[in-house]
């Protein structure tokens, strides 16, 4: 068995624990380069880029992270994608970026503009939930786009990198938790 | 693509990012910048805080637009504004000025002694206090998607804020033992929704998060409702009433994040200067108490 690592800073851990609970995984909460040492893959959860930026910061995981992403499977939500991006319009990347993406932090709108929408992910509708998400306004070639949303990239992938603009822990479904356990673990 | 803003999910998904983290009270652009900078998921936009409110008296309102909108345009995280209980025309504007959340609260002066706003028609998320379950169940069933302890605001004592946590989280423990005949029982004394009280019977927990306010004034303070239960905390006057806000904030953050490590909080708690005076409890007169305001 897999050990699947949340980053457990800030942010909605909680959703991202249940969801992969009930699939089965193993999972540790991540504070610090320790427990990051035992992960075999690693989530990034929703929440504020900018207090979590700080936090892994202040809790010596800058190093352990920018060893990690270069390997490890990672799955980022939201604020997770924010801190993996190469380019941020309106903010400064991380010294662990690694996708080749631009994107503006909040770039949907305030919360009264947070939506859920249906997106088509590998021929099948499935319910997104975004709330104050970024958006992606430019990616590279290493990058593919595996489902949009007003022809923006919301779901895309690089390497060993799976990255959401929206909230899977949010909806019922576990599918795009399952195709990254399968894909990376399987 | 049919977009659907304003349900109650999306709602609760801005709660459930908030978790784990400080929102502070401010009262201008500058004062929103050093707390985003010290680390902050969120501000609360408010004219003064509610240390000041208790000393200087008089009608507490929601803030001015304009000093909402420069905070708006200041910072990137979400910027939250309080509205007085049952004042729902200003909770109107808030929502026009796209405030990311809306705090119905005792600390203002109550516009409504009899109702709290119908806070379902609302496209903003609502966070509002609790002292009790029955309280946070009746807040939940008007459309609340974020509970906080009412605590006694600008007080700097954290003693009511342990109290309602302590209280609420008994309530539910209670809840979770009863056979379904007594939950009606409960529901009737408490004056909650039949159709909540049997949800936080089954799951255990309220049905929105749980965060805490009211008196938070160092890192430990924060450490303790995190470990009573808090999934993010509130601090007003604590911060910007304390002699170094951006050390103390960044300090609270941090101690936060990791509550359950006393070394992290006791190095971060090392060298900060004075915290806010505070009250004693038995110093505020029980008609000044602004916990009682609201039902």
């Amino acid at each position: 068995m897999r050990i699947i690592g949340i980053l457990n800073l800030q942010g909605d851990v909680e959703k991202h624990a249940s969801v992969f609970k009930k699939l089965n995984a193993e999972i540790i909460l991540v504070k610090n380069s320790d427990d990051l040492s035992k992960c075999d893959g690693l989530v990034f959860p929703g929440g504020e880029s900018s207090t979590m930026k700080m936090m892994i910061e202040f809790s010596n995981l800058t190093n352990a992270l920018t060893d990690f992403v270069q390997k490890k499977p990672i799955f980022a939500t939201c604020a997770g994608v924010v801190l993996l991006a190469k380019t941020i319009l309106n903010d400064i990347p991380t010294k662990f970026a690694k996708l080749d993406i631009s994107v503006k932090r909040n770039g949907w709108g305030r919360q009264v503009h947070s939506f859920i929408s249906e997106i088509d992910f590998l021929g099948k509708s499935l319910e997104a939930v975004f709330i104050r998400a970024p958006k992606i306004s430019e990616i590279g070639k290493l990058v593919t786009v595996l489902a949009k949303i007003e022809n923006e990239p919301v779901l895309i992938e690089q390497d060993n990198i799976l990255a959401s603009t929206f909230h899977p822990e949010l909806s019922e479904h576990s599918v795009i938790q399952k195709y990254w356990l399968e894909k990376y673990f399987g | 693509m049919n977009k659907k803003t304003g349900n109650f999910e999306v709602k609760l998904g801005l709660a459930e990012m908030l978790k784990g983290g400080v929102i502070m009270d401010v009262t201008n652009a500058e004062q929103a910048k050093i707390a985003e900078d010290a680390g902050a998921v969120a501000v609360m936009a408010l004219e003064r805080v509610p240390a000041d409110i208790r000393k200087d008296g008089g009608v507490a309102r929601m803030s001015d637009p304009k000093m909402i909108q420069e905070i708006q345009k200041m910072v990137k995280i979400p910027v939250m504004a309080k509205c007085r209980i049952g004042h729902f025309a200003e909770a109107q504007i808030l929502e026009s000025l796209e405030v990311d959340f809306i705090d119905e609260s005792e600390v203002l002066t109550p516009a409504d002694e009899a109702n709290h706003i119908d806070k379902h028609p609302f496209k903003v998320p609502f966070v509002c206090g609790a002292r009790n379950l029955g309280e946070a169940l009746r807040r939940i069933g008007e459309g609340a998607a974020l509970i906080r302890t009412k605590g006694e605001a600008g007080s700097g004592n954290i003693v009511e804020a342990v109290r309602h946590m302590r209280q609420l989280n008994a309530e539910i423990r209670q809840l979770t033992v009863m056979d379904h005949e007594e939950l009606m029982a409960a529901a009737k004394n408490m004056g909650a929704p039949f159709s909540i009280v049997e949800q936080v019977a089954k799951a255990g927990k309220l049905p929105v998060p749980n965060f805490a306010a009211g008196g938070i004034a160092t890192p430990a303070d924060a450490a303790l409702m995190m470990q009573l239960g808090a999934e993010t905390v509130f601090v007003g006057s604590g911060i910007f009433k304390s002699e170094d806000p951006a050390v103390r904030a960044n300090a609270i953050v941090k101690a936060t994040a990791h509550f359950n490590d006393p070394k992290i909080v006791a190095e971060v708690s090392s060298g900060l200067q004075s915290a806010m005076a505070g009250l004693e409890l038995s110093e505020i007169p029980e008609e000044e108490r602004l916990a009682k305001r609201g039902w």
